[in-house]
């Protein structure tokens, strides 16, 4: 027979498929029988030798030791480290223990020596090296020194763990489950730290997890470590499968995924699975995509059916979820993990479970809200995974075979996707949902209720990513599907809450709270199932209340929730610190603002203790505070909370981002409070161009919002013109955004408009501004608020200057009675308003009362403002009349030189309320026989009054005349 | 013998020298079996890490940088050895039992279904004997049989090492399991 054609014949035999096999033989062997006979054979041999000596021959270790001697070849020394013995051969080499001991110090290190120095390895050593350096951590060893041999071999110094294997010892130590459940938590720690310092382990596995006698458990040999956002490709990865022990590899590792932090997750779940249940999870074939079996029924395999008990539950579906097949199912963090076991040990409500968190955690906007950043995709896969988790938990509550069904089709859906069909690219979270609304909309089978379900998880998932369109279909979807027959109150109170929202988000407020209120009754309706629903339509709703100015309807609602929360979750919890948030602002609303303060106080002590200094909650909570600050009048408050909150949102999403720059235009209206506005102008025009660059075409509105505060300043800073052009926009934006000229967002812009235009002297347009803001905010606003009662006092003012004083007097009145006084001695605004009551009541004729409220008002406005602040110069000036009236006008002139002084600058010569002033002071040292002054000053004066078309101009004209 | 020497030996055993070669291999085969002592007497678990060894070795005998080619060499010596090693022993471990006679290679009255794993004495010399079939026949094959037989690594390791895809490697590894098999186990 000729052998080398017979193997040849075989070699290709081999690659052909069965069914075509047969007529390929006849072909190829024609008449040799005998040949032919060969090959079948072979064919039946390669059918039975699948697991034909994949095991290596049992003999081969003892075949290899035959006594055990000394070993005369060992290294003696690495520096100053004297070896005593091989501890055994790790991943790369030769490890030995060592010792060091050069007279005070006596030290046992282990040493690691690389056996093979390929570049590769080599690198990989030096990677460790690096790595390790890094990392210092109670339950990760140690790294003290490296170096190089004689040979030119590198070796590293390692803390030396004299203890047994995690398992062993939980073994031998005989500890219960809450004691292997301690230990498992300084392992999550450490990994958890690794991950922080973006280095995955990618070897965790009960032999690298040592025990010392003292308990403390060690993690070790970082060698096959990864360090992520590495962009060396050329690292060997397939070389290192073999060191890769393969029970502990997850899944993903096998089919050369993306290696990510959930997979030393999935390591980590098979330690956790051992040291419940004694034995390792059977590995599932891949492509069966099945999860392993629980802990607790592996025990009841066994004779320890007691434990399995302890086991069952909470931590059967803590292991199984880390044990996910698919990464994206998994915890996404030690972290969480190590959460949900903390969670188990105290006997709270596990986040596997669902409590509803992560809905909670899908915020609805208050005003000035943070946006929400585009993030990293494997945060945000992270993300949609756990809102998977959660949302099947939540239907676990309902129906079993609901969830199953869901399950299914998200596994397959996100299984699918891999960075191989993606060309190598790591899967974004968009694509991810992209796939999961084509599949759901390829699959016309499932019933209604699986649909409105599906329909609403992507809709919400989209929102949290930011696309609010698809989430605007998809739930818009779901609200209609849900109404089908069948479809349980509870999924269309769920379906109802996201839609809500998503409206939120968009500021449609009123369709909000409508199906927040509905998704309420439907909740209450469905009874236990509907829990979670409700009491997030409840916050909602509150929350909505307090964003459509009503403010005093929502305090109680609120504080029962505060303190349901209180009670369930403790002080420290984002419920809590979520609600004491959102009563701040109501309290900011009601301009109760010591309480506010106190509100907001606890509230971001609450978040500093659930998430620390810096994220993106305790930034939006300190925005929130520091704007309450600033309508309080605390200025220095403010600039504190405020830059705080500025440069969480900085560093946490980019100075350029929407949300950095929403806090950033806050701490410039410190500034603006304080009358810098010289300085302030610029960033605000600049804030203005990145937002007509960045937000013009998707948030409209933070334009609207940044043209209103920069025309604000070019307004102080005597721009009239442009201010008016600037306010103009605004309004036509919001129109354009609302459909309508009524919007509330558009009184602030109209009562800023009417003070831009009655400087300008055009009183009766100022008028219909101001009107047309007064009808808005009454509306909206509460009577005792601040602003339609400032707008109600422009509106005295203008009307003042109308010469229709006592009408106007009559408004101030009215503004400053139904003001809320207690708690806001300290707010400028009222003190402005004092003012222009002063002016009022001197206008008609009431000089002894116009001083006393004018003294009264400038004794205010310094305490609450800083000295030399534009903001005195209303009442300083308020009072120089009416003492003036009063016939002091030697106590009148220094009190008009300061108000020249913190008038001018911001506001330029010729300003008409500069030249007010100089009139006034004019007409004082007139008063005072000090003609010469009082001439230049009114020559000085005189070209700019008569320059001027305003009637105030001719009023003012009217007074120098009356001196002379 | 001196540790760069090995390098040499395979180079001169490459270009025919027969005495070079066994003398290769001699170190070799001296040096596995001593760091497989060291390897066992020092870990508390009992699995022997087979391809380090091998790795250590390589390290021991040869000069630092030596190239994919001569690492190819070496490893297809060393796990020859490997096998030479554990067949040694098998055969020394049959003569123990029957009492020193000689042992009977023609095997067929053990021919039963897969025994996946359970290699014993007679099993391994007439695997012996079939390989040395298979090395007149397909030399390469016999290579990859003890590499990942006897040296225990992995077909990406081999892969990388002879240069080749793990499918190739694959498929090779699957014929030699298909020929070794039919033979030690044939239908009747």
């Amino acid at each position: 027979m000729d052998r080398s054609r017979l193997h040849e014949l075989f070699a290709q035999l081999l690659e052909i498929e069965p069914v075509h096999r047969e007529p390929w033989l006849r072909a190829a062997c024609g008449d040799d029988h005998a040949m032919r006979d060969r090959l079948e054979r072979l064919v039946r041999a390669d059918a039975k030798a699948r697991d034909f000596m994949e095991a290596p021959p049992g003999l081969l270790a003892e075949s290899l030791v035959e006594t055990l001697e000394s070993d005369p070849d060992r290294p003696l020394a690495f520096g100053p480290y004297r070896v005593v013995r091989s501890i055994g051969i790790g991943g790369m080499g030769e490890v030995w223990l060592a010792e060091r001991s050069d007279g005070e110090f006596e030290q046992r290190v282990a040493i690691k020596q690389i056996a093979y120095p390929t570049p590769g390895l080599l690198q990989r050593f030096r990677q460790e090296r690096q790595i390790l350096a890094r990392l210092e951590h109670p339950n990760i060893a140690r790294l003290f020194d490296g170096g190089v041999d004689g040979r030119g071999v590198p070796y590293l110094v390692m803390e030396y763990i004299e203890g047994a294997p995690i398992d062993v010892y939980v073994r031998r130590a005989s500890l219960d489950i809450r004691a292997r459940l301690r230990l498992f938590l300084e392992i999550c720690a450490a990994v958890q730290y690794a991950h922080q310092n973006l280095v995955i382990h990618r070897d965790i596995k009960p032999s690298n997890i040592l025990v010392c006698e003292d308990g403390v458990p060690k993690l070790l040999d970082f060698g096959v470590a990864k360090v992520l956002a590495t962009t060396d490709e050329a690292q060997p990865t397939e070389t290192l499968a073999r060191m890769l022990t393969p029970d502990y590899a997850a899944p993903e590792q096998f089919s050369g995924g993306a290696i990510t932090t959930a997979t030393d997750v999935f390591a980590l779940g098979v330690v956790l699975y051992e040291l419940l249940a004694g034995v390792r999870p059977a590995r599932p074939r891949p492509g069966d995509g099945a999860d392993p079996l629980a802990p607790s029924a592996a025990l009841a395999r066994t004779e320890k059916a007691a434990a399995g008990r302890a086991v069952r539950g909470d931590l059967d579906r803590i292991a199984l979820k880390a044990l996910a097949f698919d990464p994206a199912r998994r915890y996404a963090t030690a972290h969480a993990l190590a959460a949900d076991i903390r969670c188990h040990l105290e006997g709270r409500p596990i986040a596997a479970r669902g409590d509803g968190a992560l809905y909670r955690l899908q915020k609805f906007a208050l005003r000035n809200r943070l946006a929400l950043s585009a993030a990293l995709g494997v945060i945000l896969v992270s993300l949609a995974a756990a809102a998977v988790s959660l949302h099947e938990a939540g239907l676990a509550r309902g129906e079993a075979q609901r969830a199953q069904a869901v399950r299914r089709f998200l596994t397959d859906t996100f299984a699918e996707i891999s960075p191989d069909e993606n060309g190598g690219q790591p899967v974004t979270a968009h694509q991810l949902l992209d796939k999961g609304a084509q599949q759901m909309q390829d699959s016309v089978r499932y019933q209604p209720a699986l649909q409105a379900d599906l329909g609403t998880l992507l809709g919400s998932l989209y929102r949290n990513i930011g696309d609010v369109e698809r989430a605007d279909e998809l739930l818009h979807h779901a609200v209609e599907t849900s109404t089908g027959a069948g479809v349980p109150a509870e999924i269309r109170a769920r379906s109802l809450i996201e839609l809500g929202y998503l409206e939120v988000d968009k500021h449609a407020f009123v369709p909000a709270y409508d199906h927040a209120s509905l998704a309420l009754r439907l909740a209450e309706s469905a009874g236990a199932a509907g829990t979670r629903e409700a009491s997030d339509a409840r916050h909602m709703m509150n929350g909505l209340l307090v964003w459509r100015g009503d403010a005093n309807l929502a305090e109680q609602p609120l504080r029962e929730t505060l303190a349901a929360d209180q009670a369930r979750y403790g002080e420290v919890s984002e419920f809590t610190a979520d609600d004491w948030q959102t009563l701040g602002i109501a309290l900011d609303e009601l301009s109760r603002y010591r309480e506010s303060a106190d509100a907001f106080e606890h509230s971001v002590a609450a978040w500093r203790a659930w998430h620390g200094d810096r994220h993106g909650a305790l930034g939006r909570a300190l925005n929130d505070y520091g704007l309450m600050l600033l309508h309080s009048g605390d200025l220095v408050g403010a600039e504190r909370r405020l830059r705080e909150a500025s440069d969480i949102a900085d560093a946490l999403y980019g100075p350029d981002t929407e949300g950095a720059r929403s806090v950033r235009s806050n701490l410039l209206r410190v500034l603006e409070q304080q009358g810098k506005l010289a300085e302030a102008l610029p960033q605000r025009l600049r804030l203005v161009q990145i937002a007509r660059q960045r937000s013009r075409a998707d948030r409209p509105d933070v334009l609207a919002y940044a043209l209103n505060v920069a025309a604000m300043d070019r307004r102080d800073l005597g721009e009239l013109e442009e201010a008016e052009a600037g306010f103009r926009e605004t309004l036509a934006l919001w129109k354009e955004i609302k459909g309508t000229d009524d919007a509330y967002e558009a009184a602030n812009p109209l009562m800023n408009l009417g003070i831009c235009l009655a400087l300008e002297g055009r009183y009766p347009d100022a008028e219909a501004s101001l009107r047309a803001a007064l009808a808005i905010q009454e509306q909206h606003d509460a009577p005792t608020s601040q602003w339609p009662n400032l707008t109600r006092a422009h509106l005295g003012n203008v009307l003042r200057l109308r010469h229709r004083a006592v009408e106007g007097r009559r408004e101030l009145e009215a503004a400053l009675n139904a003001l809320q006084r207690s708690g806001n001695e300290t707010n400028p605004s009222f003190a402005l308003m004092d003012a222009q009551l002063s002016e009022a009541q001197l206008d008609t004729a009431d000089a002894a009362l116009a001083e006393a409220t004018a003294t009264a008002a400038l004794a205010a406005a310094r305490k609450a403002l800083p000295k030399a602040n534009v903001r005195l110069g209303a009442p300083l000036f308020a009072l120089g009349r009416a003492k003036l009236a009063r016939g002091r006008a030697e106590e009148a002139e220094p009190l008009l030189r300061e108000a020249l002084a913190v008038r001018s600058p911001p506001h330029p010569p010729g300003d008409p309320r500069v030249v007010e002033v100089e009139v006034a002071l004019a007409v004082a040292l007139a008063a005072l026989d000090r003609r010469d002054e009082a001439a230049a000053l009114a020559a000085q004066v005189a070209p700019e009054l008569t320059a001027s078309q305003s009637p105030y101009a001719a009023d003012l004209r009217a007074r120098l005349a009356g001196a002379h | 013998m001196g540790q760069s020497d090995v390098t040499a030996l395979l180079e001169a055993a490459n270009r025919g020298d027969a005495a070079a070669l066994k003398a290769a291999f001699a170190t070799v085969y001296a040096e596995l079996k001593r760091l497989a002592r060291r390897q066992l007497s020092a870990s508390s678990t009992p699995t022997l890490d087979t391809t380090a060894l091998l790795h250590e070795a390589y390290l021991k005998l040869t000069q630092q940088g030596a190239g994919l080619r001569d690492r190819a060499h070496f490893f297809a010596v060393a796990s020859r050895a490997m096998r030479q090693i554990v067949i040694d022993h098998a055969r020394a471990k049959l003569t123990e039992k029957r009492g020193g006679m000689q042992v009977q290679l023609v095997g067929l009255e053990d021919a039963t279904e897969v025994p996946s794993g359970s290699f014993g004495p007679e099993e391994l010399l007439r695997l012996e004997h079939v390989m040395a079939q298979l090395e007149a026949d397909e030399p390469r094959l016999a290579n990859l049989v003890d590499l990942r037989f006897f040296a225990g690594m992995s077909v990406a390791d081999i892969a990388t090492m002879q240069d080749l895809t793990e499918r190739t490697v694959g498929r090779d590894w699957r014929r030699a399991k298909a020929i070794l098999y039919e033979a030690l186990y044939p239908d009747p």
